[in-house]
C-alpha cells in the first residue's frame, strides 16, 4: 500500500468482502433454485425475468448492507461512514470518491456478472440494458442520499422526497411489468435523463454533504442531531409510550415487561397499522401509474403487504437472542448474560413476545388494508370478494379444516421468525463462517444444476431434477430429524432444559407434528405422486416446530455462555 | 445452594482456554475465599476479562472446570448469578431505560434488593430515578451500574476494571461504594484493574495474571514483605549484575544499582558478596513496581525488548 488510495480500497475490499459472498451466495443459489422450479412447474414465466429480478433484489439487499459495513466506527445509522479515516490527511473528494466508486462498482459487477452467469447457464437471452441502467441509477442514488447526511431528520426528509420523485416517474425510466408473465418492457431511452441527471445530482450532493460532515456540521441542521435508526426500532419506540412500570414481583414478570417494550400487543398494533396505511399509499399511488397492467388482484394487494412487514420486521426481530450492533460490530452485551434467569426462561419470553408481536401486527395490517382499501383503492370490492373467496374454500372444508389450516399457519410464522432470529444472531456473531456456509451452498446448487444440464444434454433433465430433488428432500429430512435430537440431548446435558420441560416441549412438538400428518393424509394435501422420500420430506416437515424451538434454546445457550 | 464448608466461594481446577491459536488461559488454578478482597492484576491482554467471563459462565471451560458457590455456572447460571454482583467494563445498560426502571428491573432478578440502600447511593451519585440512561455520562453509567451490582448485597462482586475511563472525583465515589460493600462482613470482592495503587489500597491478596497464568497468587502483605527494593553500591564498575532467581529486576549503571528482589536483603546481600557489593537502603516494593518487574522479567525471558 503504497499510497492513501489503495491504503482506502484495500480497507473497503477487507470490510465488504463477507456480505458479499453472503448475498451473492444467497441471489446465486435462490435464482438457480427458482429457475429450476420453474422449470418444472412449467410456468409461463419469462426465466430471463426471474434473473433480473432475483439479482435486483439481492443487490438491493447488498446495498446497504454493504454501505453500513465500510465503516466499522459507524453505528447503524447514515452518514459517510469512514469516520475515523475524517483525521487521515487526504482530501474529501479522494476521500469520499474511493470508497463510493469501489462500492458501487463492486455491487453493480455483482449483478452484471451474476445474471450474465445464470443466463448464460440456462441459456437465457441477455438481460435488457434498461434494468442495467436502472440498478446502476440505484446504487449511485441510494449510497450518495445514505452518505450525504448524518441528521436523521436530513436523511428523511431525502428520502421521502425519493419516494415524491419515483411515484410521477421521474426518479426510474418509464417501463412496464406485468405481474402475471414476468414480463420487462423497456420504455425509451429519452425517459432516462432526468433519472441520470438525478443521480449525477445525488452524488453532487453527496461531495458537499462529506464535507460538511468532516467539519462537524449538517447540511442544513447540526449534524447527528438525531440519528437514523431502524424504522421498525423507530415505530416501536413511537408506539412504545408511557406504558407500566417495571413489575418487581419476579423475573419473568421483569423479562416480559422489557420484551413488551420493544414487541408487545400495543406496538405491534401500531406497527400493523402503519404498515397497512403505507402499503394502501403504495397501491393508490401505483395503480395510478401507467406501468401496471391489468386489474389489481389479491395476490398483488398480499404481495406488497407481505414484503413491506417482513422488510419492517426483520429488523425488528433481529435482536431477538440479544445480539445488537453497537459502533458497526455486533455485540453481545454482558447485562443480560448475567440476570439470574434461566437460558430457557429468557429464550422462551423473548419468542413469545416476537411471535405476540408479529401476529398481532400482521392481524392489524390486514383489517386496515381491508377497512382503507374499501375507501382508496377502485377495485377493492374485487380484491376483497378474492379474499372471502378463498376464505370460504377453506371453510366449505369444515371449521375442524379451518382451524387446521389456522394452527399450520402460525407454525409457519413461528417457524420463520425463529430461523430469521437464529440466522441473523448467527451471522452477527460468525459473519465470515456463516459467509463460507452459505458460499459454499451456493456453489453446491450451482455445481449440481449446471451438472445435471451437461451430462442430461437437455434431454431429462426434468427427471434427473426431480430426482435429485427427491434425494435433496430425504437428506433434509434426516436433517430436521437429527438436529432436532442432538440439540435436544446437548440441552438436557447442559441443564438448560429440565426433565420435566424437554417432556413437554417433545409432547407440544408430536402434537404439532401429528396436525400435520392429519393435513397431509385425512384432508389430501399430499401429492398423490410424490415420491418417498418426498412424501417423508412432507410428514417430516411436521417437526420442524419443534426442531426449530430447540435450535432456538440452542442458540440461546450458546450466545449466553459462548 | 450447593455452598462449600471450607468457605471457598469460587474454585478453578487446570482452568484453560484457546481463542484460535491464542492461548488466553493456561491451567489456572484458584481458589477464592470468603469475606476476602481479591486484586486481578496483569498487563492488557494478559486473560483478566477471560477469567473473570468464565467465573460468570459467559465462558464455557474447554480445559478444568470452574465451581463457584460449588456449582457450574454454564449449568447453573441462575443459582450461581443470583449470588453475584457484576460490573463490567462495557457499564452495559439498557439505554432506553430510566434509571427508576433499570432499578426497578434489576431488583425483580434479586429478591435480597435493598431498596434503602439503592435510594442512598443514587442520592449520593445526585442520579435522578425519571433520567433516561441513553442521557448519562460515562461516570453517571458507571454508578449507575455499581448501584446494579451492589444494592442486592450479593456474596461476590466482580468488579471489571471498575475505574476505567472515569475522572478522579466518580473513582472516588465509585471506590467508596466499593469499600462499604467489602465492609459488610463475608462478602468477597474479585477486583480487577490496571490502577495498581487502587488495588493495591483495597485488596487482601493479589492475583497476577500473566499471558495466561498465575504468576503471583498471594496475600498482600506476604507480597509486601517478600518484595523489596535495595540499593547496592560495588566498589567496581559493573555493566549488568549477574542473574539470580529471587532478583526480578536491576537497573543502574556504574557503581551504583537498584535491585528488585524476592528473598531478604540480606540474602541478597550474601549472593552478591563476590562483587564486594554495599547494601545501601532497602524498602518494601510497591505492588506497581513488582507487577512491571515481574511482567518485565517474564517479557525478558521470551526475549522481548522492554
Amino acid at each position: 500500500m503504497r499510497s492513501p488510495q489503495s491504503a482506502l480500497l484495500w480497507l473497503c475490499w477487507q470490510r465488504a468482502r463477507s456480505p458479499l459472498a453472503l448475498v451473492l451466495s444467497a441471489v446465486f443459489g435462490m435464482t438457480t433454485l427458482l429457475l429450476v422450479y420453474l422449470d418444472v412447474a412449467e410456468t409461463e414465466y419469462s426465466k430471463a425475468n426471474v434473473v433480473a429480478f432475483v439479482t435486483m433484489v439481492g443487490i438491493w439487499m447488498l446495498g446497504p448492507l454493504c454501505a453500513s459495513r465500510l465503516g466499522k466506527s459507524k453505528a447503524q445509522g447514515v452518514g459517510f461512514p469512514l469516520l475515523i479515516e475524517f483525521s487521515y490527511p487526504v482530501s474529501t473528494i479522494k476521500l469520499t470518491t474511493i470508497p463510493f466508486f469501489f462500492l458501487v462498482t463492486l455491487l453493480y459487477s455483482s449483478f452484471a456478472f451474476s445474471s450474465w452467469l445464470l443466463c448464460s447457464l440456462f441459456s437465457l437471452p441477455a438481460l435488457d440494458p434498461m434494468i442495467h441502467f436502472i440498478v446502476l441509477e440505484y446504487l449511485i442514488i441510494v449510497t450518495s442520499v445514505s452518505w450525504a447526511t448524518n441528521n436523521g431528520y436530513e436523511s428523511a426528509c431525502f428520502w421521502i422526497a425519493l419516494m415524491l420523485l419515483f411515484f410521477p416517474g421521474w426518479l426510474i425510466p418509464d417501463f412496464s411489468f406485468n405481474g402475471h408473465t414476468g414480463e420487462f418492457i423497456a420504455g425509451s431511452w429519452s425517459s432516462a435523463l432526468a433519472p441520470a441527471f438525478l443521480a449525477a445530482s445525488a452524488f453532487v450532493l453527496l461531495l458537499y454533504g462529506v464535507r460538511k460532515q468532516r467539519s462537524g456540521e449538517g447540511l442544513l441542521f447540526s449534524s447527528g442531531a438525531s440519528q437514523f435508526r431502524y424504522p421498525g426500532l423507530v415505530l416501536a419506540e413511537v408506539f412504545r409510550g408511557k406504558g407500566p412500570s417495571c413489575p418487581v414481583s419476579s423475573a419473568k414478570d421483569a423479562l416480559a415487561w422489557e420484551q413488551n417494550q420493544f414487541r408487545g400487543a400495543r406496538i405491534g398494533v401500531g406497527m400493523g397499522a402503519t404498515i397497512g396505511v403505507v402499503v394502501i399509499l403504495i397501491l393508490s399511488l401505483l395503480s395510478s401509474r401507467e406501468g401496471w397492467i391489468g386489474p389489481m388482484e389479491l395476490d398483488d394487494v398480499m404481495s406488497f403487504a407481505v414484503i413491506l412487514f417482513c422488510s419492517i420486521f426483520v429488523g425488528h426481530l433481529a435482536s431477538s437472542f440479544g445480539v445488537s450492533y453497537v459502533n458497526g460490530a455486533a455485540r453481545i452485551g454482558t447485562f443480560h448474560r448475567t440476570l439470574p434467569v434461566g437460558t430457557a426462561t429468557l429464550a422462551a419470553i423473548r419468542l413469545k413476545s416476537a411471535m405476540q408481536c408479529v401476529l398481532i401486527a400482521g392481524i392489524t395490517e390486514l383489517v386496515t388494508i381491508g377497512l382503507l382499501g374499501f375507501l382508496v383503492l377502485d377495485n377493492f370490492a374485487a380484491v376483497f370478494a378474492e379474499f372471502v373467496s378463498y376464505v370460504n374454500s377453506i371453510l366449505d372444508q369444515g371449521l375442524l379444516y379451518g382451524a387446521l389450516r389456522l394452527v399450520l399457519l402460525a407454525c409457519l410464522i413461528y417457524i420463520s421468525i425463529v430461523l430469521w432470529a437464529v440466522f441473523i444472531s448467527w451471522f452477527a456473531i460468525k459473519s465470515r463462517q456463516m459467509a463460507i456456509v452459505f458460499s459454499g451452498l451456493a456453489i453446491y446448487v450451482l455445481l449440481v444444476i449446471s451438472g445435471l444440464v451437461v451430462f442430461t444434454e437437455g434431454s431429462g433433465f426434468l427427471d434427473a431434477t426431480r430426482m435429485v430433488g427427491d434425494i435433496h428432500a430425504g437428506i433434509l429430512s434426516l436433517l430436521i430429524i437429527v438436529t432436532a435430537g442432538y440439540l435436544f440431548s446437548i440441552l438436557i446435558r447442559e441443564e438448560v432444559l429440565s426433565r420435566e420441560n424437554a417432556l413437554l416441549l417433545l409432547a407440544a412438538g408430536i402434537a404439532l407434528a401429528f396436525l400435520q400428518f392429519a393435513d397431509l393424509n385425512f384432508f389430501g394435501a399430499l401429492d398423490a405422486e410424490a415420491s418417498v422420500l418426498n412424501a417423508v420430506y412432507s410428514h417430516t416437515l411436521g417437526l420442524l416446530p419443534l426442531t426449530v424451538t430447540v435450535l432456538a434454546l440452542w442458540t440461546q445457550h450458546r450466545i449466553r455462555h459462548g | 445452594m450447593n455452598q462449600t464448608t471450607n468457605n471457598i466461594v469460587v474454585e478453578t481446577m487446570g482452568l484453560g482456554r484457546k481463542f484460535g491459536k491464542t492461548q488466553a488461559l493456561i491451567d489456572i488454578n484458584l481458589k477464592l475465599e470468603r469475606g476476602v478482597v481479591y486484586g486481578l492484576v496483569g498487563a492488557n491482554g494478559a486473560g483478566k476479562t477471560t477469567l473473570i467471563k468464565h467465573l460468570l459462565g459467559l465462558l464455557r471451560c474447554q480445559q478444568g472446570s470452574v465451581r463457584v458457590f460449588g456449582e457450574d455456572p454454564v449449568l447453573k447460571p441462575q443459582s450461581v448469578l443470583s449470588h453475584i454482583g457484576y460490573l463490567s467494563e462495557e457499564r452495559d445498560i439498557p439505554d432506553w431505560m430510566s434509571i427508576g426502571e433499570f432499578c426497578d428491573y434489576v431488583h425483580a432478578f434479586h429478591p435480597a434488593w435493598d431498596e434503602n440502600y439503592a435510594r442512598e447511593l443514587l442520592e449520593s451519585f445526585n442520579l435522578t430515578r425519571d433520567k433516561r440512561v441513553g442521557d448519562l455520562s460515562r461516570g453517571m453509567r458507571a454508578q449507575l451500574a455499581l448501584i446494579g451490582a451492589v444494592a442486592h448485597k450479593p456474596d461476590l462482586l466482580v468488579l471489571d476494571e471498575p475505574s476505567s475511563g472515569l475522572d478522579a472525583i466518580v473513582r472516588k465515589d465509585i471506590l467508596n461504594a466499593v469499600v462499604r460493600t467489602i465492609a459488610e462482613e463475608g462478602r468477597t470482592v474479585l477486583f480487577s484493574s490496571h490502577l495498581l495503587e487502587e488495588v493495591e489500597r483495597l485488596s487482601e491478596h493479589v492475583i497476577m495474571i500473566q499471558e495466561g497464568s498465575i504468576v503471583v497468587d498471594e496475600p498482600m502483605e506476604f507480597l509486601g514483605q517478600t518484595h523489596h527494593v535495595s540499593e547496592f553500591r560495588f566498589s567496581d564498575v559493573q555493566s549488568a549484575l549477574p542473574r539470580l532467581d529471587a532478583v526480578l529486576k536491576t537497573s543502574g549503571e556504574g557503581r551504583s544499582w537498584n535491585v528488585i528482589h524476592s528473598n531478604s536483603p540480606e540474602q541478597l546481600h550474601e549472593s552478591l558478596r563476590d562483587l564486594q557489593g554495599e547494601l545501601i537502603s532497602t524498602r518494601n516494593a510497591s505492588l506497581e513496581e513488582i507487577f512491571i518487574a515481574r511482567v518485565g522479567r517474564i517479557q525478558q525471558q521470551e526475549g522481548i525488548s522492554l
